[in-house]
């Protein structure tokens, strides 16, 4: 009978010692539950974080990429296009020459007949301007014509060495 | 030790184990958030200028510009691969500095009593 009396009274503990531990446990255990949630949305908002900047950085990958492959393509093309302008130099200085020849022609002929309706009281305002006109036009094809076969020669002048000095300036020699 | 105290503590040591089955797991919040910038583009680097032909060696006006739209090329792939690498790093800094505020922001949760 005493030990009876001695296990119910130790039930009888156990259970208000499990309950007084939950109820002074109750704050730790809240914590504990609010400490996981925050610690999955610290987890997601580091997935979030992580899925966001690879998207970024792969598409800045893509657009530098193409923006490489076009950079190649048009210096290759840019190369292609200077390699047979200097082929066709000389054959273009030739046409050019040929070309200024006729202009010249016509230069001629425009001023004289432009000097004709200067000395012709007949003529009007009118037809004396388009004569300027096209002496003025002419002199101008004349002129870039004569430039551009200045220039197409001076190519292949050889540069003198004062002139590359400063080019020179930081390269190892 | 006898046979009764090896049992005790064999008994003891499985009702730990399965007391430890109930606890919770906490995520530990220090994972960082690495830049991907690809391994390439780190150990790229710019070409200098082409060199002149030595002193002395016929260059003409032809040639300079040859090599001058070889430097010039040289000098946007530069400027293309410098932007790119500094548009990364900025976005990965961006990306930090906004995960590490939402942290803080966590923590001082964290912090402040259910």
């Amino acid at each position: 009978m005493g030990k009876l009396v001695l296990l119910i009274a130790m039930a009888l503990a156990g259970a208000a010692g499990y309950y007084i531990g939950s109820w002074s446990g109750r704050d730790a255990l809240q914590a504990l539950s609010k400490a996981k949630d925050l610690g999955a949305q610290a987890q997601a908002e580091h997935d979030k974080a992580v899925k966001s900047l690879q998207d970024k950085v792969a598409g800045m990958t893509t657009d530098y990429e193409q923006g490489k492959q076009k950079l190649a393509a048009d210096h290759q093309q840019a190369k292609s296009e200077f390699t047979a302008t200097l082929a066709r130099r000389d054959e273009r200085i030739a046409a050019l020459g040929k070309s200024n020849s006729g202009t010249v022609t016509q230069l001629a002929a425009a001023r004289a007949a432009a000097a004709n309706a200067n000395a012709n009281t007949g003529s009007t305002p009118a037809e004396k301007a388009r004569l300027q006109a096209d002496i003025d036009r002419l002199e101008k094809e004349v002129a870039a014509q004569k430039t551009l076969i200045a220039g197409l020669e001076c190519s292949k002048v050889q540069v003198p060495e004062e002139l590359l000095a400063p080019l020179r300036v930081g390269s190892a020699r | 030790m006898n046979r009764q105290d090896i049992a005790q503590r064999a008994a003891a040591g499985v009702v730990l184990a399965l007391l430890t089955a109930c606890a919770p797991t906490l995520p530990v919040i220090v994972k960082p958030v690495d830049c991907p910038v690809p391994a390439e583009a780190l150990t790229r680097r710019c070409d200098g200028p082409r060199p002149l032909p030595a002193p002395g060696a016929a260059v003409s006006y032809a040639d300079l510009i040859g090599i001058g739209i070889e430097d010039r090329n040289a000098l946007r792939a530069c400027a293309k691969d410098y932007q790119y690498l500094a548009g990364v790093v900025a976005e990965c800094q961006k990306a930090i500095k906004d995960y590490n505020d939402k942290l803080v922001e966590i923590n001082q949760k964290i912090a402040n009593k259910p």
